[in-house]
């Protein structure tokens, strides 16, 4: 008789707010054999609301030891739960840490990403610090042109937004022991737990395949990302214009701009950037003050100056360095091997991420690993995990989404739709609707949020009915029925 | 004394740097701007209609501006193009957007106005705080003399119009490697010396001025409809250069096909400057062979296509489609006598007169499209604007102009827009009588009624606008015409002085009878019944509808055989708050109005909702008028409506009041619902600049 699990059950939980937190439980007729945590977060969520998530996943793991601990990418969302229920993963034993490359501070493609990561983070934070300071002076000043007050207005939002964002980066939360702690001292704890202390355990690279997993037989985890380039590429490669759905960021965001790169390069005090033209062009002395006085910083002209445009892309860029950090998700796809059924983790991986998967290198290492490539594995697919609580790029069009070829899958989406923070956008784009169609076609209305349970649009509705049995949609609705989590098992 | 020279010739780039880098595009990317002459052009430049103001304030500094009067520059045709001077900058900016700007005069036959500002004027109207009721603000539209260019405003692939400070902002970035081998990666490209983007962005500008209300998004076509003519103007402008067409015919050799040849060349303008990837897709692209191939036009396009630029692209083919067939025409018969009537060129170099001439009718035709196109504008909506009703408005435009249809350009037009699946709505066939608006004979004596009422005012109108030069003044006149003497533009000369918006009250609005007649005509709401779809009580008239008069506008020009066209248009709006509720299972909309305040926000589902109307007064058309025997009264010659009102409701015989359901559905599908996202409307919904959110992919 085979060795090998015959189940995997899959609990979403949900953690008061958008986050990712995973268990699955490997089981050999009905009885776990492995135990594995995918990321365990919330954004500025409740330490009640995560702490029962954490209390139940002590309850269902054996010998308070979870097998497998994986932390994707450093971000709240997706790790505070290490902070806020501290004392609870105290009494856990962590096997096993698994991270990508990108936290391996001995590696030197990381360290290089940290470095310009933070120079960035720093830069930008100084100007739009300046600046926000300046328009609120600016608002409360004389200055009441209909025009010019509400622009000032937006970007006062934006701007502040921006620098949530990039505090988005490293923010502190209130632990269950009365201390403030850091996203960054949540990773460091995870990686202080891990029984296995090797680095090449830990940090995981695309292209490796771990199949010697004692408990996980038959099992064959498969790392797609995030991508290991020299120069970044992937990682950096935000938005590629044809990948990812939504059109409207078609339109935006290009991380390599002059400006971002300028400000990179600006030093912490000096908040202006270098001209492009030689000197002697420009208005000097008695002339720039002449300028300025009669007539540009008139009060009558002021409602048409262009002072800020500039920094409009800030908000943007923002946002940019944080989808940085989204790219660095640990992508993981799960092979159940005796009946090649696949479980895709990709994290909050984006377009770079994804697209890398597909590399010739990581597609031959996979294979010369002993595991499949990315195509075939997409091909398998039967639980698909949705990338980034469902925003718009957080799932591939050509090298995800499109290339699952299963009847049935069943997707689970983490997503808190009233708790999403505002610089992302606003929870209305949340689920992305052009992505969010694309999801209930692939499914076929299989889709199970972390607020709602299973979704009960018509168009979901519709293509159930066409698909799946009135008992497989019973089912379906079971998933939901715990409010702390959305329960799925895949038979192998 | 000497006369004033007619122009000031200023060189610049045809296209954009890079293509002053390709050998086979070198020599004629330098061309000679003829800008008409300005004789107290300031530093910046400064002219009439803009301004110049070089600061970059990401740099924290700002260019000195060029004189171009300094004798140095004056007898050497401006600067030398440069990429590393500034003032340079300066210099292209402001010819390419003069030369913009006065294409449209040549078109419309009188002067670009720009949209004005909005003012809130409570405080000088009640001078005293108490007597200010904060949810009914009085608000003034004020004179903008001069646009704001801003060549280096900030740092950024991008460049936009921006509505709020009657500016135009453009940046400028690092190329990206993508690209190298037009541009050194990391050279630094600037989007103000991009011919197509300074006169893309001066249109947005210019329809802005014309058409407030067409950055609302009611419609897929609305966004896309400023989007494609702002490509049009940049397009057909680069076929008005002679020297660039003869360049490019000469290379043609014997192999002369005006379709391909104009084809390539729409789309390597467009390339040039990195814009419009769309209009590629649209028009064509080279085969596996090399050779250029025109894509067949897809009558699924107008259903299928949303995205405000790929949308835009179809009507830019559209009218390129209809461009070709013009030119076919032209220059085969060129073509014919030249071969002896067997047009078949030999092969080889082409004879240069032969050159010239193709050269030329490339450029008159492409004059004539751009004035087609831009003279249509004046048959317009005042709001809401789509693809069906600009077709009308272009075979209407052309029709008043040229009575005699004999090259069949307006077909060309019809036909090329039938292709892509484009119908104008409510009409039953596509044929040029159908298409033109039509005044309608069974109104004939309640138009001549109105057309009566109306015809000492727009005369008045006529004979104080005509001599107007400055513009200022035509800007006051037109306000001292809407507003008279009661609005807050008060002109402190100007004796008792009744507007329009008295005269509509006094003539029809107090007549019960006419009232509902002007109804079913307009399909605004002028009876008291105004009070069911939550229109505001105006202002100044206690117990009437609060009626928008956007502009009155004087059309006078000369038709290319010798009729003086001689119309006042008159745009009305009237507008209510509507919240729309869309049931996802049965499919049903749920419209409701309320009355809106300027100051809420709305809610999820809920709109500003605005109905519109182009009224099109002919004086030259009008029955004789009986007292004097000889001169002749107006009539109202055309109608071009968006009704607020529900047309069909209307007409029953027992009327109902209700908004314009067809037309809500569609404004809630684009700000809430299915194209919502598929147009880009979401995207730029709370975006401080939002052509800025439209253009960024633009520019490469």
């Amino acid at each position: 008789m085979s060795n090998n699990v015959d189940s995997v059950l899959i609990r979403m939980y949900n953690t008061g707010s958008v986050g990712d937190c995973f268990l699955l439980l490997f089981q050999k007729q009905g009885i776990t054999s492995f135990s594995m945590l995918i990321d365990c977060g919330g954004y500025k969520t409740k330490k009640e609301d995560i702490t029962k998530c954490v209390e139940d996943i002590k309850n269902q793991i054996v010998d308070n030891a979870i097998d497998l601990v994986v932390v994707t990418h450093e971000h709240e969302d997706h790790v505070s739960g290490f902070n806020q229920a501290r004392e609870i993963f105290d009494g856990i034993t962590f096997k096993q840490v698994w991270m990508s490359w990108a936290e391996n501070e001995s590696d030197s493609l990381a360290q290089k990403l940290f470095e310009e990561k933070g120079k960035k983070i720093k830069a930008l934070h100084s100007i739009l610090e300046k600046h926000l300071g300046q328009i609120q002076q600016n608002l409360r000043s004389e200055i009441k042109q209909n025009g010019l007050s509400k622009s000032l207005k937006m970007r006062r939002i934006n701007f502040s937004n921006a620098l949530e964002a990039l505090k988005f980066e490293d923010t502190s939360s209130l632990t269950s022991l009365g201390v403030r702690l850091k996203i960054s001292d949540a990773m460091k704890y995870v990686k202080s737990k891990s029984k296995n202390k090797s680095k090449t355990k830990i940090y995981k690279k695309p292209g490796q395949v771990i199949d010697d997993l004692p408990g996980a037989e038959g099992i064959k985890f498969h790392i797609l990302g995030p991508p290991y380039d020299t120069d970044l590429h992937g990682i950096k490669n935000d938005l590629d214009h044809n990948e990812m759905y939504e059109l409207a960021k078609r339109l935006g965001l290009n991380i390599n701009t002059f400006h971002f790169n300028a400000i990179a390069s600006s030093s912490d005090n000096d908040t202006t950037l270098q001209s492009p033209f030689s000197l002697k062009y420009q208005l000097e002395d008695k002339a720039l003050k002449e300028f300025n006085t009669k007539y540009y910083n008139l009060p009558a002209n002021r409602w048409r100056q262009i002072e800020y445009d500039w920094l409009d892309s800030a908000g943007e860029l923002a946002i940019a360095l944080t989808s940085y950090v989204n790219n660095t998700s640990l992508a993981i796809a799960i092979e159940v091997s005796d009946s090649e059924k696949v479980l895709l983790f990709p994290a909050d991986a984006q377009s770079g991420n994804w697209i890398s998967w597909h590399d010739d290198k990581v597609a031959k290492d996979l294979k010369k690993n002993g595991g499949k490539n990315a195509k075939e594995l997409l091909a398998k697919t039967v639980f698909y995990k949705v990338g980034h609580h469902g925003s718009h790029n957080g799932t591939a069009s050509n090298s995800g989404l499109e290339k699952m070829e299963q009847d049935k899958i069943m997707a689970f989406m983490p997503l808190v739709q009233d708790k999403i923070p505002s610089q992302w956008g606003g929870a209305k784009n949340f689920p992305a609707k052009t992505l969010y169609n694309e999801i209930v076609e692939k499914t076929k209305g299989a889709i199970i949020r972390t607020d709602i349970g299973l979704v009960e649009d018509k168009k979901a509705k519709d293509f159930r009915k066409l698909t799946y049995s009135a008992a497989e949609i019973e089912k379906m609705k079971k998933a939901a029925i715990n409010p702390l989590y959305k329960e799925w098992i895949i038979e192998a | 004394m000497t006369k004033k020279p007619p122009f000031r010739k200023l060189r610049g780039y045809a296209f954009d740097p890079s293509m002053s880098l390709e050998l086979d595009t070198a020599a004629i990317n330098e061309i000679t701007y003829k800008v008409s002459w300005e004789t107290d052009l300031k530093p910046g430049p400064e002219g009439e209609y803009i301004k110049v103001v070089d600061r970059d304030p990401s740099s924290n500094a700002v260019y000195k501006p060029i004189d171009l009067n300094n004798q140095n520059i004056l007898a050497n045709e401006g600067l030398d193009p440069s990429e590393s001077n500034p003032q340079f900058h300066q210099q292209m900016v402001y010819a390419v957007a003069m030369n913009t700007i006065k294409n449209f005069e040549k078109a419309i036959g009188r002067k670009v106005q720009w949209s004005p500002v909005v003012e809130d004027i409570t405080k000088y109207i009640y001078p005293n705080p108490q007597k200010r009721d904060p949810k009914k603000p009085v608000y003034a539209r004020r004179f903008i003399d001069k646009l704001l260019l801003y060549p280096h405003a900030f740092r950024g692939a991008n460049a936009y119009y921006s509505s709020d400070r009657k500016a135009i902002l453009f940046g400028y970035f690092n190329a990206t490697p993508a690209s190298a081998d037009l541009h050194m990666p990391g050279s630094i490209v600037y989007s103000c010396l991009s011919h197509d983007i300074i006169a893309h962005e001066v249109t947005h500008a210019i329809i802005d001025g014309m058409f407030s209300r067409f950055m609302e998004p009611t419609h897929p076509d609305v966004g896309a409809f400023h989007e494609a003519l702002s490509d049009i103007v940049a397009l057909f402008q680069h076929f008005t250069f002679t020297d660039v067409m003869q360049h490019e015919i000469a290379k043609t050799k014997g192999n002369f096909n005006a379709e391909n040849l104009l084809g390539k060349l729409a789309v390597e303008f467009g390339k040039a400057s990195g814009s419009n990837n769309s209009l590629r897709d649209a028009i064509g692209e080279k085969d596996e062979n090399g050779f250029w191939q025109r894509f067949k036009p897809d009558v699924k396009e107008y259903r299928t296509i949303f995205e405000c630029h790929d949308r835009g692209a179809i009507l830019v083919a559209a009218i390129f489609d209809a461009f070709i067939s013009i030119y076919n025409q032209r220059s085969s018969e060129i073509i014919k006598v030249a071969t002896g009537g067997t047009g078949v060129l030999p092969a080889g170099e082409l004879n240069s007169y032969l050159v010239n001439s193709l050269a030329a009718e490339a450029s008159k035709t492409a004059l004539h499209v751009l004035k087609m196109c831009i003279r249509a504008l004046d048959y317009c909506p005042p709001v809401d604007i789509n693809y069906g009703d600009y077709l009308r408005a272009l075979v209407t435009a052309d029709a008043e102009l040229v009575a005699d249809d004999k090259h069949n350009y307006r077909i060309a037009f019809i036909d090329a827009f039938r292709k892509r699946g484009i119908y104008p709505e409510g009409i039953t066939n596509l044929s040029v009588e159908s298409l033109i608006y039509n005044s309608d004979e069974n109104n004939e004596k309640l138009l001549d009624d109105f057309a009566d009422s109306f015809s000492d005012f727009l005369k008045e109108f006529k004979s104080q606008m005509s001599y107007l030069e400055d513009r200022r003044l035509m800007f006051n006149t037109v306000r001292k015409f809407i507003v008279g003497k009661t609005g807050p533009a008060i002109d402190k000369n100007e004796e008792k002085w009744k507007g329009l918006h008295e005269h509509l009250i006094d003539t029809i609005i107090s007549d019960e009878k006419k009232a509902q007649a002007f109804e079913k005509l307009t399909g605004l709401v002028v009876t008291k019944n105004y009070k069911e779809l939550h229109i505001h009580t105006s202002s100044k008239h206690p117990g009437k509808p609060s009626l928008e008069i956007q502009d009155i506008r004087l059309n006078n020009r000369v038709s290319p055989d010798g009729n003086i066209q001689n119309q006042v248009i008159i745009l009305l709006a009237q507008s209510c708050g509507v919240k729309v509720s869309h049931n996802e299972d049965t499919d049903e909309y749920n419209i409701k109005t309320f009355e809106h305040n300027p100051i809420d926000n709305f809610g999820e589902g809920a709109f500003l909702f605005r109905g519109g109307c182009t009224l099109v007064f002919d004086l030259n058309t009008g029955k004789q008028d009986e007292k004097s025997r000889r001169e002749k009264t107006a009539s109202l010659k055309y109608i071009i409506s968006k009704p607020i009102l529900d047309m069909a409701s209307l007409n029953k015989k027992k009327p109902v009041y209700k908004p314009n359901t067809a037309r809500a559905k569609m404004q809630y599908r684009c700000q809430y619902g299915d194209y919502a996202e598929i147009t880009g409307i979401a995207a730029i919904k709370d975006h401080v600049e939002p052509l800025a959110h439209i253009h960024h992919s633009t520019i490469n």
